[in-house]
């Protein structure tokens, strides 16, 4: 029976949307018809596609002015995403739901991976990354984790099949997300936030009751105050970092760090604005081009692409990741394994937490944290995981019907 | 790089393709076809997994929530961005404009000062600056460095970045560097960071020190001159160089030109990238001065020879001032002051070592200008103007005779003042009076005129020929001397408890032989002397004769003789006085007469020995010449020199020496005691 109220839900959405059109004539119908996109999802794969292009235009254009960003590294990076994704299309993504324990050993090595003497690498401030051992191969697990951990919870969440019975069962569920958001918050403030935000989304869509989620939700912006505000004070132990406070006030007043993260905050809305309606044109930007916009092809590149592109540029943008990140969740609304639609929610979220704050720090509406920005921001680490993410998506479209 | 932007923009078609067929696709139906798919083909299958085969799906509660974040997050980043890019973006633009421009000065070269001949006095001359940024204030290593190289205290770089308001302008650090800092900085790019090495322009002497009084120097801005120039026609910011003294400060809106400005494009880590836009700088007018560099020269040159000759005979002769103008038309031909300075000294910045020098009453503050701020009892030198006024007056007449003793006791016995001879001079008339000197003589007139109607009426004649008064000149800081009169007695004394107020006859007798309180400048006197020579009328002295554009284009503004004192006296009595002058040099004293006599035009002149209590006495002695036709007036002092004839009259000498060519031979030494 409930195969049917499925069915029944769907039928009525799509008549309801479309009264006078007929089934199998519309442009999607027949583009998803053609043989290239049978087992791949057209909305998802042309956005994704069409970001990627985007991002890279952005390195190319960082990288006449920039000398760090290199649209060879880039590639490469794209490369590798291409080639995971494939592979990641072709697995069927439900073997990850038996594969909890084992999930939680990769993250957790992939938590010590860059704490090991051999493979870890450091420069310039940065930490968290891997080298391989003998190769100059770099990467940032944290990127990865991100992954391992959607997958681990909508692992763990499916096991409950829709229904969280007792508050017992969804306090160990959230203990599931807890324990390694935890563990990275003391490492990486971004990549945390991140894993908590689309953690939290595939909770809350795993049948949890409403009663329980709101407190929990209110319950994490209390801690997150008291943190804040304990971190003000002086002579108590504080969770936050110096850095990371400092980057709250700037926030709420950039004049207070001229120099540091309040300059870049201001340089970065001086981009974004500057830009104007059809921007200042590749290779053009002053603020990026001349140093004043700092971290312009990694953390500020939307500035850049801003400055550059202007209005029309940051439009396209903003509706290419609307669209990839809405019919993610058109899918996941639509897929009707449990596990394979928690897994394209949390991928959806991520994108989706991603996105506005880097965005939104551009803009001056979010404080700064150091999240990349998928498909655009230089960093092959990063391109890479988002172009696999997207391999799920499709992987997830392609094993609809059938079992693994 | 070439072939980039090809690439990027076939990648940019693509996305376009991307998103117009996205556009599309979201138009038609958004439901994935897969549902119809799934329809046909039995969606769910029983399943291996414990997963697949849940038949439960979670409400769509969750799901909901997610989409109306997705629209309400994506629509609030759409909407600021529109807001930042559409609506503010002109204030944007603005402050991205500001981060990258940097408006440099470009200093207008100032405009020369040439003398009458067109000879340059001051001109300009280019010298390698260094200046920096205000990002050298965060590194001591870097100004620690440049203290070193520049030979100057770190605390003196650290100022000079703080006083500059504008952080994004270059502030210069030392105008004048030598080929060996330049290359030490030219050959280490990366320790001087912060500096620049650019072309400016600064004040030349090609002349040295000549005619340094009259020209002035120039310096930066002070804070008060920078202060006072807000609101006016031409504020003034830090490092502007402007003229302090003399000519310099006198026509400083005539020579300095209007300041360029170049704006640059500039990196975060302040390169320069490229030139915006430059706005040429505007030369200053050149200023042609009345001055004769030669006479100058000789005034000059004169003036330290009768210092000279006075320390050989013992004398202090710690000071002295020469003006030599022309009667007929008030320029002044030349005008010196010594001890003298060197402008060149300011021209670079001057350590304050060496203001204190220049302003110390050890050196005998050299930035004096005596001919026109230094105060001397007149002397003898008033007595042709007190005999033309007791002439005027009638208390005296051609014929009047005195009877000089030696000792004058005309306000009785007790209150008797001596003549400069004791042994006295006899029976004599005015003109004789005026030739040696007679104090006897003058004594007479001022208590003829104290016991008359107008008791003042002396001082009422000195005051028509501008005692008292300052000449109108144009250079800042004239003295206008003392005319004493009975209420300026009463006022002035009013301060010295049990000094007596009371005006006497002796004070009227002082005026009239030139001691006690009357006070009058070298240029005064001057003036009084071409009043003389011209048969009373006296021009306003001045020293600016035209101002011409720097290109040489030609000659914007002459300047115009002007009378500042016309006096209707008898000419009779002006032939009277003149003749005796003419006599003086000849006359009364063998030596001076030799010195003169060599000179191819006669000389009207007359000498005076100025008392003043506890120094040895100044001397002066004022002329013109020739003395039927007069043109050049010269009126010179020693300051305890001594006697007029023994001293000042060398300098006077020499200058007509110059003037006609003819130097001064004679070797005769004056013996007299005349005053």
């Amino acid at each position: 029976m409930p195969h049917a109220v499925a069915n029944r839900t769907k039928r009525n959405m799509h008549s309801q949307r479309n009264p006078q059109k007929k089934a199998g004539f519309s442009l999607l119908e027949r583009l998803q018809a053609l043989p290239l996109f049978k087992n791949v999802y057209a909305p998802v794969f042309l956005s994704s596609f069409a970001l990627v292009i985007y991002g890279c235009i952005v390195v190319a254009s960082a990288s006449l002015t920039i000398a760090d960003a290199s649209l060879s590294r880039q590639l490469i990076g794209v490369f590798l995403g291409v080639v995971l994704a494939s592979i990641m299309w072709r697995y069927d993504y439900r073997g990850f739901s038996q594969m909890t324990t084992v999930l939680l050993v990769l993250y957790i090595v992939l938590f010590f991976l860059p704490m090991i003497p051999g493979f870890s690498y450091s420069a310039k401030g940065m930490t968290g990354w891997v080298q391989l051992p003998g190769t100059s191969l770099r990467f940032q697990p944290s990127e990865l984790m991100k992954l391992v951990l959607i997958f681990y919870i909508a692992g763990v969440a499916s096991k409950y099949q829709g229904t969280i019975e007792t508050f017992k069962d969804y306090c160990i569920l959230c203990l599931h997300l807890g324990i390694p958001f935890v563990l990275l918050l003391t490492q990486d403030l971004g990549t945390s936030l991140v894993v908590l935000f689309s953690g939290a989304c595939i909770i809350g869509c795993s049948g949890a009751k409403k009663e329980w989620i709101i407190p929990t939700v209110i319950a994490l912006f209390i801690i997150a105050f008291l943190v804040v505000i304990t971190s003000m004070i002086p002579g108590i132990p504080h969770i936050l970092k110096d850095y990371q406070l400092k980057r709250l006030t700037v926030f709420i007043d950039p004049s207070v760090d001229p120099s540091g993260d309040g300059y870049n905050l201001q340089q970065a809305t001086i981009a974004v604005g500057s830009g104007g309606f059809w921007g200042k044109g590749i290779g053009m930007a002053t603020q990026a081009g001349q140093g004043f916009l700092p971290e312009a092809h990694t953390d500020f590149v939307f500035a850049l692409l801003a400055e550059e592109f202007g209005f029309v540029g940051c439009t396209i943008l903003l509706l290419l990741f609307a669209c990839l990140i809405w019919s993610t969740l058109k899918l996941a609304k639509a897929t009707d394994s449990l596990f394979g639609r928690l897994v394209l929610i949390g991928i959806a979220s991520m994108w989706l937490f991603q996105v506005f704050e880097n965005i939104g720090m551009c803009l001056g509406i979010m404080p700064i944290t150091g999240i990349p920005l998928p498909f655009i921001s230089y960093g092959a680490s990063s391109m890479v995981v988002q172009i696999l993410a997207v391999g799920i998506v499709e992987s997830v479209y392609k094993n609809r019907v059938k079992a693994g | 790089m070439s072939i980039a932007p090809f690439i990027i923009v076939i990648l940019a078609l693509l996305i376009a393709g991307c998103v117009v067929v996205l556009w599309l696709l979201l138009r038609q139906n958004p439901e994935p076809t897969y549902v119809h798919k799934t329809k046909e083909e039995k969606v769910i299958r029983a399943s291996q997994t414990t997963e697949e085969t849940s038949v439960k799906k979670a409400d769509d509660g969750g799901l909901k929530v997610l989409f109306g974040a997705v629209a309400s997050l994506f629509a609030l980043l759409f909407a600021r961005t529109g807001f930042m890019q559409l609506v503010n973006d002109q204030e944007y633009e603005n402050k991205a404009e500001n981060n990258r421009t940097r408006t440099v000065k470009i200093q207008a070269p100032r405009g020369r000062i040439l003398d009458r001949n067109g000879v340059e006095l001051v001109t300009n001359r280019g010298t390698l600056a260094v200046s920096a940024t205000s990002d050298l204030s965060d590194d001591t290593a870097e100004i620690g460095l440049l203290a070193n190289l520049l030979g100057m205290p770190k605390e003196a770089i650290i100022h000079a970045l703080d006083a500059n308001s504008q952080k994004e302008s270059l502030v210069t650090i030392l105008p004048d560097l030598n080929q060996k800092q330049v290359a030490f900085i030219s050959e280490h790019p990366e320790v001087f960071q912060d500096v620049t090495i650019s072309e400016q322009e600064t004040r030349a002497y090609p002349n040295s020190t000549l005619a340094a009084h009259v020209l002035g120097y120039t310096s930066e801005a002070t804070q008060d001159q920078i202060n006072a120039s807000k609101d006016s026609d031409h504020e003034l910011s830090e490092g502007d160089i402007v003229g302090q003294a003399g000519i310099e400060a006198q026509y400083e809106n005539v020579l300095r030109g209007e300041d360029g400005e170049m704006k640059l494009y500039v990196s975060a880590d302040g390169s320069v990238q490229g030139s915006a836009e430059t706005l040429s700088p505007i030369s200053g007018s050149d200023v042609v001065l009345t001055l004769d560099a030669t006479i100058q020269k000789a005034a000059e040159d004169g003036l330290f020879h009768a210092i000279s000759i006075a320390k050989e005979a013992g004398k202090p002769a710690t000071a002295g001032a020469l003006v030599c103008l022309d009667a007929q038309t008030g320029d002044v031909l030349a005008m010196a002051s010594y001890p003298t300075f060197s402008p060149e000294a300011f021209a670079g910045g001057i350590s304050s070592d060496d203001w204190n020098a220049l302003s110390s009453e050890s050196a005998g503050y050299p930035m004096l200008n005596r001919a026109i701020s230094g105060m001397y009892p007149s002397a003898s030198t008033i007595k042709p103007l007190a005999s033309l006024a007791g002439l005027e007056l009638g208390v005296v007449d051609e014929n009047s005779t005195f009877d000089c003793v030696g000792f004058w006791t005309g306000f009785g016995a007790n209150s008797g003042q001596w003549c400069w001879k004791h042994s006295g001079h006899g029976w004599l008339g005015l003109a004789d009076g005026i030739i040696n000197s007679c104090n006897t003589v003058f004594y007479e007139i001022g208590k003829r005129v104290f016991y008359s109607d107008d008791p003042e009426a002396l001082q009422e004649q000195y005051e028509m020929w501008g005692l008292g008064k300052t000449s109108g000149i144009d250079l800042p800081g004239e003295a206008a001397g003392r005319l004493p009169t009975p209420e300026w007695k009463k006022q002035y004394y009013a301060n010295y408890p049990g000094a007596d107020t009371t005006w006497y006859g002796g004070d009227t007798t002082n005026i009239a032989i030139g001691q006690g309180d009357i006070l009058v400048t070298p240029l005064q006197m001057a003036c009084i002397y071409a009043g003389i020579a011209t048969d009373g009328t006296i021009y306003t002295p001045h020293l600016l004769k035209s101002v011409s554009t720097k290109d040489g284009s030609g000659t914007v503004s002459e300047y115009k003789d002007n009378v500042a004192h016309k006096i209707e006296a008898n000419p009779e009595h002006l032939a009277y006085v003149k003749s005796a002058l003419s006599r003086v040099a000849y006359e009364e004293d063998d030596a001076v007469a030799a010195h003169f006599a060599n000179l191819p035009v006669k000389v009207a002149t007359k000498t005076g020995t100025a008392e003043q209590a506890g120094k040895e006495p100044s001397g002066w002695y004022c002329c013109y010449a020739p003395a039927e036709n007069p043109t050049y007036v010269i009126s010179c002092i020693i300051e305890q020199g001594g006697f007029g004839a023994t001293c000042a009259m060398y300098a006077v000498r020499d200058t007509l020496g110059v003037i006609y060519n003819t130097p001064d031979t004679s070797s005769a030494y004056s013996t007299t005691q005349a005053m």
